[in-house]
């Protein structure tokens, strides 16, 4: 219970020194790092290869630290690094075939420890009340062994492992639930679970191939991809699921079986979405998708992650041999206008903002 | 830096003075009746073709790729020792080499290539590499060149037989029977072989070893030679292979899958001879299946099984002694399936051809065309145009133009997430100019060629995350290919010595890059002393850089290997013993990203002859 406090307490100063950043406290201790304030940026490398890695960005110098993890640690971070999740003063990098969490200082990104075991293909992770969770697949020609590992954020040891439905993905934290979306790992599926108390309370079923999840306003989004050629393509959808009642309220169906939309993220008011190197952008009060997209990410070879944070665009851009290095180009998140582009590692993920 | 670098690895060659060619001399004059695959030695003079005969093979066994790694120009991708491994050489891609067994093209029909490591060499006597474009004569895949198993037969020399066991680090154990036997009218012979390792090797200068790398296998391979009169003979081949391996962790992955897979050869052939006539028909049945599973300890698998007949025919009709021309008619039908494949899948191709050969002494000239019709894509006209001219008894020239394909594959026509049936066959244009020298008991060749490829195929994602296969590439590969041989006795003393050096650029046209995996500088070199009972050798490699990402920012040192081996002969030659050490120097190297191969290993061989 007092760590508990000790986090709120921790977490409500931290929202005071960013919100006010002309104010110096002497009280708080300012967390200082090379790696602070920025944009850390995960590259996945190579299936196999094991040269995932992390660059980081200072979007006021807009100077790029390419490979920190390595340069600080001294060793590589492991193979194809899917995720990377903030929690106090800590960051958890999920590391996929490598089957481990690589957790290190957040803002020296310092070796804390590594964590090994009760982990099969993890894939990303969320933080609720002290704890960790992150998905796995399991064997991906498994269906029936994929779950939820449920680690202490303090001390990393096992919690639980809650077993659930094929393929979870992403995964969120909301109002003291965990929503986990299932992509579907090797296959398709089309739910979102609902944990609350270590326990799926609800499995929501959405579209084909649910692949990111965003809420805000009492409301959860969930874009779901639809089915690829082979399986007998369908449209994707996006889904308006009430976080009271925890019942889709509106299904948007995309109309051409072509159309398979992702990174979801809402901004401003706004549901944005991509299909392809094309973003759209709807109202969340909108009852209908829009016809034509909001502008295209031209610079972008193939979009690899996209998240919006404070107005800007972070398009992140794998090389088109998904061998080289890629990039991080920014847009102005309403118009499209392109701000600034950085190189990356290969095969960028997305960008995760490190800011206290 | 680069020319001092050619510099230091040409000097040993240089070092080694100069000599001949003895090996391809004397199979080029066996008689027809002998050899399987007639093509390899009349039709392909134009040609660089270097032999690589059974006591190479014997230091290099039991599989294929150590072979041609040590002794060829062939680089190799290989994901550790006995996993799966893949060879390109003139900087095209592994399924732009064909790889020939008995004249009939192996590859696997759902990758494209042949995995090296699952190809024993036991039982054939020798192996030959053709360097340069062979489409018309060996179809798809024959780009940057083509290896070829051949058996042979012998005639009336009664019973042989060969016992080997060999036993060495990482419990690698490997047995082979090989028997023969023939009369005048009859040649028969038998080989069996089992291999296995547990291929746990330390990784150098590290606290772990290789994981999950153990694989066995097990190979029987049959071949019946019946003449059935003086102008009709009949031939039987078959070869079977077992395999199963783990696929082995790498530095920073932990493996737990297995992969088996079963490959099934056959092929019965009927030559005759009547006046100026020649005819050779073959029918082939190729078998092919894998299981692949991601966790060993469950039964959960995926698989892929493809079978193949095909039937070929060829009428030669010799002009006169030096005019011959020779009619090629083929047909061949596969059906794939797997769990990655929509239903059964299957491809039917035809394909007529045409080869003419006139000898001109000192000149001598071969051209070919091929022509195939498929259900599945278009295919270009395919055509090969060469001269060879002997300026003086030691030094001949030679030159080739044509232009060769690589047919898409099951997987890329048929893959579930994403095979694509609107593809084409990849197509290549390429020239050559060879020089063969001998002088003082000593061969050198060297050759210098440029392919030039279009519709390179490339799996690309789009949109939904899938990946694709598309005709996107545009390749040039340039460069230099050269050997070195000389053999000598002295007084009883026999000392050998064979090189190899390639030169490679292979530029990816659209990006100015150079192709991933491609060493621009590749070496090999060996040494043999014997005296009397006792032998020995020393063999060393050089691969050069290699860049792992298509924009050359990432890459791979390249490295040097030497391997050694003494043998000695007992019970009057019958029984010999030998004794090897791979990596004598330890290097630490990686053929792929994050596989560590091993360091120095032992091993030891019993070989018996009666």
């Amino acid at each position: 219970m007092q760590i508990k406090n000790l986090f709120y307490f921790l977490l409500a100063s931290s929202i005071l020194v960013s919100c006010s950043t002309d104010d110096d406290n002497p009280d708080i201790p300012e967390p200082s790092g090379a790696y602070t304030d920025g944009v850390v940026i995960l590259n996945e490398g190579n299936f196999g290869q094991g040269n995932s890695s992390v660059s980081f960005l200072d979007p006021q110098s807009g100077n790029v630290n390419h490979n920190i993890f390595k340069t600080v640690n001294g060793e590589g971070l492991g193979d194809t690094a899917t995720d990377i999740g903030f929690y106090e003063d800590l960051a958890f990098i999920v590391v996929n075939v490598s089957n481990t969490i690589q957790v290190v200082d957040r803002h020296t990104f310092e070796h804390v420890a590594t964590i090994d075991t009760d982990l099969n293909n993890p894939r990303k992770i969320a933080f609720l009340n002290g704890m960790a969770y992150i998905t796995n697949w399991g064997e991906g020609s498994n269906p029936d062994d994929d779950y939820i590992a449920v680690f202490n954020a303090k001390d990393f040891q096992l919690s639980i492992k809650i077993a659930v439905e094929e393929g979870p993905e992403d995964i969120l934290e909301q109002g003291s639930k965990i929503f986990v979306a299932h992509l579907g790992g090797w296959s398709y599926n089309n739910v979102v679970s609902v944990i609350s108390n270590n326990e799926v309370v609800k499995t929501i079923e959405v579209g084909e191939g649910p692949n990111s999840l965003a809420a805000g306003n009492d409301f959860l989004w969930v874009s779901a991809s639809g089915l690829p050629d082979w399986m007998g393509e369908t449209a994707g959808s996006i889904s308006k699921i009430n976080l009271s009642t925890l019942e889709v309220v509106q299904d948007y169906t995309f109309e051409d079986v072509s159309q398979h939309p992702n990174h979801l993220n809402l901004n401003n008011g706004n549901v944005f979405y991509t299909l392809e190197n094309e973003v759209y952008s709807f109202a969340t009060s909108e009852t209908s998708l829009p016809a034509t997209p909001l502008y295209t990410l031209e610079e972008v070879d193939y979009l690899y992650g996209f998240t919006i944070l404070e107005g800007k665009a972070y398009a992140a851009s794998a090389d088109p041999g998904f061998t080289g290095n890629g990039k991080l180009y920014v847009y102005e998140a309403a118009t499209g206008s392109l701000s600034s582009g950085y190189d990356t590692g290969i095969n960028p993920n997305g960008a995760y903002f490190n800011s206290l | 830096m680069m020319k001092k670098g050619i510099f230091y690895i040409l000097l040993p060659l240089l070092l080694c003075s100069l000599q001949g060619y003895g090996q391809l001399d004397s199979v080029q004059y066996l008689k027809e009746v002998v050899l399987s695959d007639i093509h390899l030695y009349r039709n392909s003079k134009t040609h660089l073709v270097q032999v690589l005969n059974d006591s190479v093979l014997e230091q290099n066994a039991p599989a294929l790729t150590s072979v041609l790694k040590f002794n060829s120009p062939l680089y190799f991708r290989e994901n550790g020792p006995g996993m799966v491994a893949s060879a390109s050489f003139r900087g095209t891609t592994a399924s732009q080499t064909a790889v020939v067994w008995n004249g009939i093209n192996i590859n696997s029909q759902f990758t494209g290539q042949t995995d090296f490591n699952t190809i024993l060499t036991s039982g054939y006597e020798s192996v030959a590499v053709r360097s340069g474009g062979g489409s018309v004569l060996y179809g798809s895949g024959a780009i940057g060149g083509s290896v070829h198993l051949n058996n042979r037969f012998r005639i009336g020399t009664g019973f042989r037989n060969k016992v080997r066991l060999d036993y060495g680090s990482f419990d690698t154990f490997f047995g082979n029977i090989d028997s023969e036997y023939s009369s005048d009218e009859l040649s028969l012979q038998l080989n069996v072989s089992r291999h296995s390792n547990e291929n746990d090797f330390p990784y150098p200068d590290s606290e772990k070893h290789n994981q999950n790398g153990d694989y066995e296998n097990s190979g029987i391979s049959a071949a019946v030679a019946y003449l059935l009169n003086n102008s009709n003979t009949l031939k039987f081949y078959t070869n079977h292979y077992n395999g199963d391996r783990g696929f082995s962790g790498t530095v920073s992955m932990a493996s737990k899958s297995k992969y088996e897979d079963y490959n099934s050869r056959n092929l019965l052939e009927w030559n005759s001879y009547f006046g100026r006539f020649v005819s050779g028909l073959k029918l082939a049945y190729l078998e092919e299946e894998y299981k692949y599973f991601e966790n060993r300890h469950s039964d959960i698998y995926s698989f892929g099984k493809a079978e193949t007949a095909l039937a070929k025919y060829n009428l030669s009709y010799a002009v006169n002694e030096n005019f011959q021309a020779t009619g090629l008619l083929e047909i061949q039908r596969t059906e794939g399936e797997g769990s990655n494949i929509e239903g059964s899948q299957k491809r039917e191709t035809g394909s007529a051809g045409v080869l003419i050969s006139h000898d001109l002494y000192p000149f001598k000239y071969e051209i070919s065309a091929r022509a195939e019709f498929s259900d599945s894509y278009d295919s270009p006209i395919l055509f090969s145009a060469g001269a060879v001219y002997e300026v003086t008894e030691a030094y001949l020239l030679k030159i080739n133009v044509s232009r060769n394909y690589r047919i898409p594959t099951f997987n890329d026509l048929f893959w579930h997430a994403g095979g694509n049936s609107d593809l084409k066959p990849e197509k290549s244009l390429q020239a050559e100019i060879g020089q063969e020298l001998r002088i003082f008991g000593a061969g050198v060749s060297i050759s210098g060629f440029i392919i030039d490829t279009e519709d390179l195929l490339r799996w690309v994602p789009s949109s939904g995350g899938k990946w694709i296969p598309h005709n996107t590439k545009e390749a040039r590969n340039y460069g230099l290919e050269t050997t070195l041989d000389w053999n000598r006795n002295l007084k009883g003393q026999e000392f050998s010595i064979f090189g190899t050096y390639a030169y490679t650029r292979a530029i990816d046209r659209a990006l100015d890059k150079e192709l991933i995996y491609v060493p621009k500088h590749k070496a090999t070199a060996s040494a043999g002393y014997g005296y009397g009972k006792f032998s020995s050798f020393f063999q060393f490699l050089y691969n050069g850089t290699i860049y792992t990402s298509s924009d050359n920012n990432y890459s791979l040192p390249g490295y040097t290997v030497s391997n050694a081996g003494v043998n000695y002969k007992f019970l009057k030659q019958k029984l010999q013993l030998g004794i090897e050490v791979r990596n004598i120097f330890k290097t630490e190297y990686q053929s792929m990203p994050s596989r560590p191969m091993p360091g120095r290993a032992f091993y030891s061989s019993l070989t018996f002859k009666f």
